[in-house]
């Protein structure tokens, strides 16, 4: 039976048959489980290694099998296929910038602001000038 | 068998459409961005939640060990639950069973409301380990964070993501409430259920972010 004649067209739009969401719950479900299991397994890489990306992958199927089916988007216009997978697309601008600077930029937690770019651990991202500034700020001592 | 009196006679196309199809298509469009809208603004904190876990990856290792898995796996099933009574609730609108309805959308707010009870619960135990940034804050408290100062940081990051998660499911409580007025007086029907199908997208986007914020808050090891 092909999907069509499971679907239900009103006025351009499926409506879905429930034992879809049924399946879908299932394998969300499922999914749920693998993501707990796979927090047990010792991957390589420590904690922001394979393990991680593992549960980012997971979280991503199951986000997708909501959106698809439970949201409907499958059964959508390529339109409003456009403005659904366009999320993906603001959130990667989003994400992107500051990943960006977590790559470059070395910094710890309570580190003063006088502290970032002396010579050495931050030097290439400063220029001269601004070294300068920082080295003329009054000592404290 | 339809409830004919569910919902207007005829379907309504408001006069700068050309025809239902193309009113729906753009509601729906609005209806996307909307989300994209949301989605921004969890990627903002999630954004912060990269960033920090990257630069102190053992204090979210510590931070993570404190939480209660079973707990948040529950309401992760509870979530689950409620989307499949949102989904056939928009369903049984579009087929017009009454009955289903109001038993799908009453069943939803039931469940949204148990999974705020067992984050209260959670929120309650982490208030007594004094594990909550600047209001109950007690680095030397019964729980075992190594470095409780950058502890904070991770706290700090998990109230506010999991705060801002119930503070939407609240306000979709308030959508529901009203919806579940209009529903009883039978306002949605087959021809008018996409607003029932809308406040069903913000229930699953709610959905969506519990499915990012479990694995990332609760299962770092």
């Amino acid at each position: 039976m092909s999907e069509n004649e499971h679907a239900d067209d009103h006025a351009g739009h499926f409506i879905v048959p429930p034992k879809y969401y049924i399946i879908n719950a299932v394998v969300i479900a499922i999914l749920m489980f693998l993501t707990i299991a796979a927090s047990e397994v010792t991957f390589p890489g420590g904690v922001n290694g394979m393990g991680y990306l593992v549960a980012l992958l997971i979280a991503i199927l199951k986000a997708a099998c909501i959106v698809s089916i439970f949201m409907g988007v499958k059964w959508n216009t390529p339109l409003v296929k456009v403005f659904a997978i366009g999320v993906i697309g603001w959130l990667t601008i989003l994400f992107t910038f500051p990943m960006i600077d977590l790559a470059s930029a070395k910094w710890e937690l309570g580190t003063p602001y006088s502290d970032i770019g002396h010579e050495g651990e931050n030097a290439l991202f400063m220029d001269d000038d601004a070294v300068l500034l920082v080295d003329e700020e009054p000592k404290a001592d | 068998m339809s409830d004919l009196t569910m919902g207007p006679k005829e379907p309504i196309v408001s006069d700068h459409f050309i025809d239902r199809e193309q009113q729906n298509e753009a509601s729906h469009i609005g209806m996307w961005l909307f989300l994209a809208q949301e989605a921004m603004f969890f990627g903002g904190l999630l954004c912060a939640y990269f960033y920090y876990r990257f630069k102190y990856p053992e204090v979210f290792v510590e931070g993570s060990a404190q939480l209660n898995v079973y707990m948040g796996a529950t309401n992760t099933i509870v979530l689950l639950v409620s989307s499949v009574t949102m989904a056939m609730c928009v369903y049984s609108t579009q087929v017009g069973k009454w009955k289903q309805q109001m038993i799908y959308l009453s069943s939803t707010i039931a469940l949204g409301i148990l999974f705020l009870v067992i984050k209260w619960f959670e929120y309650a135990e982490k208030w007594h380990y004094g594990l909550v940034p600047h209001l109950n804050w007690n680095p030397h408290g019964a729980h075992s964070l190594d470095d409780p100062v950058k502890g904070e940081l991770f706290f700090s990051l998990y109230f506010i993501m999991s705060g801002m998660h119930a503070f939407h499911m609240i306000i979709g409580f308030g959508i529901a409430a009203v919806f579940w007025v209009l529903c009883w007086k039978k306002k949605f029907g087959p021809n008018m259920y996409l607003p029932v199908e809308y406040f069903g997208f913000y229930w699953h986007f709610v959905d969506i972010v519990w499915v990012f914020l479990f694995p990332l808050l609760y299962l770092i090891k």
